[in-house]
């Protein structure tokens, strides 16, 4: 497929099929992140069908400033995710159509279970982040759940990356050893803390 | 930091639904008139992908064709036995419907079929309208449908189609197996309640050159009994008649005063207009560096308090479960009350913001309910809550928050008010644009205010002039636009939330959602907007009245300052209820 770029150029002239493509990229990426932030399967889906309404919707206003449009998405995800009620209520009907598009049926009982267990190891395991601040906690989802840079973090939420470092930094001393850093063996790390 | 993350795969959609997901929302977004009808067999409209999950079962070969008149008419439907004891009914034209009602009823379904002559709808509303619960979690309260070929019913077990939408969706059948076995409408007698009952109306429209080479059909469902259907004049926008025209269902129906003719609506949005093109308001332009647009809304938004927390906690918030918010319905313990919020907005021309709500008096729906939030302290609504917020009071003891954050459009607020004031000010060019055929390809579509483009465009043209900032001849053009559209819902003197009366243009979706702009007649300035339930169910939102506002914006205040601490023009103190 085309990249981001392109797509977005396109999407931005009214070409819906280009914006299909771009679901079809991130949207995986956007319902992980919103799934981590809800913990809730329906709230994540909703969620991630709201976010492409809303870049929809929006898209003369919104351009890309580096290559992928997932911080553009992530954006749209973190708004949506802290006010959902908000922009959902717009898209009710569309939503529910999205939901019930591929819904398996409820007797695959082996991968029904497999989701419950996913969502209770959800809502353990972000237990520590939750508690924090909500401005250290979205910097933080981002870049674990995002897989976003710094950079996109900053151009995601709209702020400067020393905020974004800053508020990592604050997140990591609150969270001690429930966070190690791992972030530099992972992945090319632009800026090391 | 790898290890602490669980895996999410079962939670994230297979390849197959991403597919269709995508395709569903690619669907949603496109815009309407996208050319003719594909030339095969019947589209359904609006619900077409929710009910896709419910399947009809693969034919046995025994049909039984019932006639539709003498021994040598042919059979307007046939009758297919299936193997879970359902049947399929394949509708070859639009005659006998009382046949067809018959046939129906031995299978089980309660109906009203009524074949209109080409150009007639029924006179609506002459039915209660209902809804049933579809295989999966959604529900379906009806949709338009249309074509050439036959259509086809079936009338079977929820249990059988989900089966066979599982034999899909492991791989186990081909799409097209699975698309040749779908019925246009698919009925489960079980999923209906005794006093609910199938309504379906249709007529021939015009297709591939033939002045009665297609038809469209409407389904409903009806609660209790149902009217004769009165064969009253389509709305004239051809194939439109039954909201079919623009790639949408029939979600937008105008509401308003019924006594009120178009002529007398289109006549007074004309006359708005020219009360616009009369006013000398001076246009200012988008702030430059230094200056901030300022803009003052009272939002009255309907909200959820449970008295004993929220059990099922949700997430994002530890310590604080957020039992008094927006999202809080459907628990039979929720009591709604309505929450005023003053809401001010300094924004700056590069996005940024300093934004001021304050809290006003939040009022129950009944006594019973204010004395028990009293007691329990009067706890704020999650949005004021001093743990998850920055919030102090102010000199009469409100509630207060004071914040900096960045615009909803972020840095291109002011490069879109400025889009705003590039656009046409004559109403037909007006129109083209907003509904983006400025290159003038497709011909003028005069489609009505309830077909789903001419609801658009309804919608964005009141957007339009929602926006802080238009000119005087931009307004005008915009009322004159919307006087050209037909089926616009018009309400003479209605009150906003801040007391202020005016008209409105009103519609109510399918889902029971309704949408009303209030505006001034006299300056055509637009007083409010709203959305506002109808129809609720009871267990949605205990207590609450029809035509309650969900959420309502009351425009108070704008214009162009000098610092983030001043108010525009009359600098009044802000008044919150």
């Amino acid at each position: 497929m085309a990249a981001d770029t392109e797509l977005w150029d396109r999407t931005r002239s009214g070409d819906a099929e280009a914006f299909g493509d771009l679901y079809e990229h991130h949207a995986r990426a956007v319902q992980s992140y919103c799934l981590w932030r809800t913990a809730d399967l329906q709230a994540a889906e909703d969620a991630t069908a709201t976010v492409f309404l809303e870049a929809w919707r929006k898209r003369q206003r919104l351009t890309l400033s580096g290559d992928s449009a997932a911080p553009l998405l992530l954006g749209i995800a973190n708004n949506v995710v802290r006010r959902h009620w908000r922009s959902q209520r717009r898209y009710r009907d569309t939503l529910e159509r999205v939901r019930n598009v591929g819904q398996a049926p409820n007797d695959l009982e082996a991968e029904a279970i497999a989701r419950v267990d996913a969502i209770q190891q959800l809502r353990d395991g972000g237990e520590a982040i939750r508690a924090l601040p909500r401005r250290e906690r979205e910097v933080l989802a981002l870049l674990a759940w995002g897989d976003l840079s710094y950079g996109e973090i900053s151009e995601a939420l709209g702020l400067p990356t020393g905020t974004v470092r800053s508020r990592l930094a604050r997140a990591r001393t609150r969270l001690g050893d429930a966070f190690p850093d791992t972030t530099a063996a992972t992945r090319p790390a632009e800026e090391p803390l | 930091m790898t290890e602490s993350k669980p895996d999410l795969s079962p939670l994230l959609p297979d390849d197959a639904t991403l597919k269709a997901r995508r395709a569903t929302l690619v669907d949603a977004v496109s815009p309407g008139g996208r050319g003719p009808q594909p030339a095969t067999g019947w589209r359904r409209r609006g619900l077409r992908v929710a009910l896709g999950a419910a399947t009809a079962i693969v034919a046995i070969a025994v049909a039984l064709i019932v006639s539709a008149g003498g021994d040598n008419a042919p059979a307007a439907f046939a009758v297919e036995p299936q193997e879970d004891g359902g049947v399929k009914i394949k509708v070859y034209s639009l005659e006998d419907a009382s046949g067809l009602e018959k046939a129906l009823e031995d299978a089980g379904i309660q109906a009203q079929v009524t074949w209109l002559p080409a150009g007639k709808v029924c006179r609506e509303p002459h039915f209660t309208p209902s809804r049933v619960k579809l295989p999966g979690d959604g529900t379906m309260g009806g949709f338009t449908m249309g074509g050439p070929g036959a259509m086809t019913i079936t009338v079977g077990s929820t249990q059988t189609w989900r089966e066979r939408f599982g034999e899909l969706m492991r791989g186990e059948i081909s799409n097209q197996d699975y698309r040749s076995s779908t019925g246009n409408v698919n009925l489960d007698p079980k999923a209906l309640r005794p006093d609910q009952s199938v309504v379906l109306s249709g007529a021939p429209v015009p297709h591939d050159g033939d002045p009665e080479g297609g038809s469209v059909a409407k389904l409903g469902i009806a609660e209790g009994p149902v009217g004769p259907c009165e064969p009253v004049p389509a709305p004239p926008s051809g194939s439109g008649s039954f909201g079919l025209s623009a790639g949408g269902g029939p979600d937008y129906t105008p509401v308003g005063d019924e006594a009120l003719p178009q002529t007398a609506i289109a006549e007074a949005l004309r006359q708005t207009a020219t009360a616009a093109e009369a006013s000398d308001t001076p246009v200012e332009a988008p702030p430059g560096p230094g200056r901030f647009l300022y803009t003052k809304t009272k939002v009255v938004q309907l909200q959820g308090w449970l008295p004993k927390g929220s059990e099922t906690r949700p997430a994002g918030s530890k310590k604080n479960p957020r039992y008094f918010t927006a999202n809080l319905t459907g628990s039979p313990d929720v009591r709604n009350a309505l929450v005023p919020t003053l809401k001010e907005v300094w924004t700056a021309p590069d996005g940024t913001t300093r934004e001021r709500e304050t809290l006003g008096r939040v009022a129950f729906f009944s006594g019973t309910d204010q004395r028990l939030w009293e007691e329990a302290g009067s706890p704020p609504p999650f949005a004021y809550d001093s743990d998850e917020h920055d919030v102090s009071r102010d000199s009469s003891g409100r509630l207060v928050k004071d914040f900096a954050a960045k615009s909803f459009r972020g840095r291109h607020e002011f490069a879109y008010l400025s889009r705003v004031s590039r656009l046409p000010t004559e109403p037909e060019p007006l129109r083209l644009a907003i509904e983006n055929r400025r290159g003038g390809s497709s011909p003028v579509d005069p489609s009505p205010a309830d077909s789903l483009r001419g609801g658009a465009t309804v919608e964005r043209i009141l957007e339009i002039l929602s926006e802080p900032i238009t000119s005087p001849a931009l307004r005008a053009a915009a009322f004159n636009a919307l006087a050209e559209i037909p089926g616009i819902g018009f309400e003479r003197d209605v009150a906003d939330v801040a007391g202020r009366r005016g008209d409105a243009i009103s519609w109510v979706r399918e889902r029971g959602f309704g949408r009303r702009f209030i505006f001034d007649p006299h300056t055509s300035k637009i007083l409010a907007e709203a959305e506002m339930i109808f129809k609720a169910k009871p267990a949605e939102y205990p207590g609450v009245p029809d035509g309650t506002v969900f959420r309502e914006t009351a425009y108070l205040q704008s214009g162009i300052v000098d610092s983030a601490c001043e108010r525009s023009s009359d600098g009044a103190a802000p008044r919150v209820r």
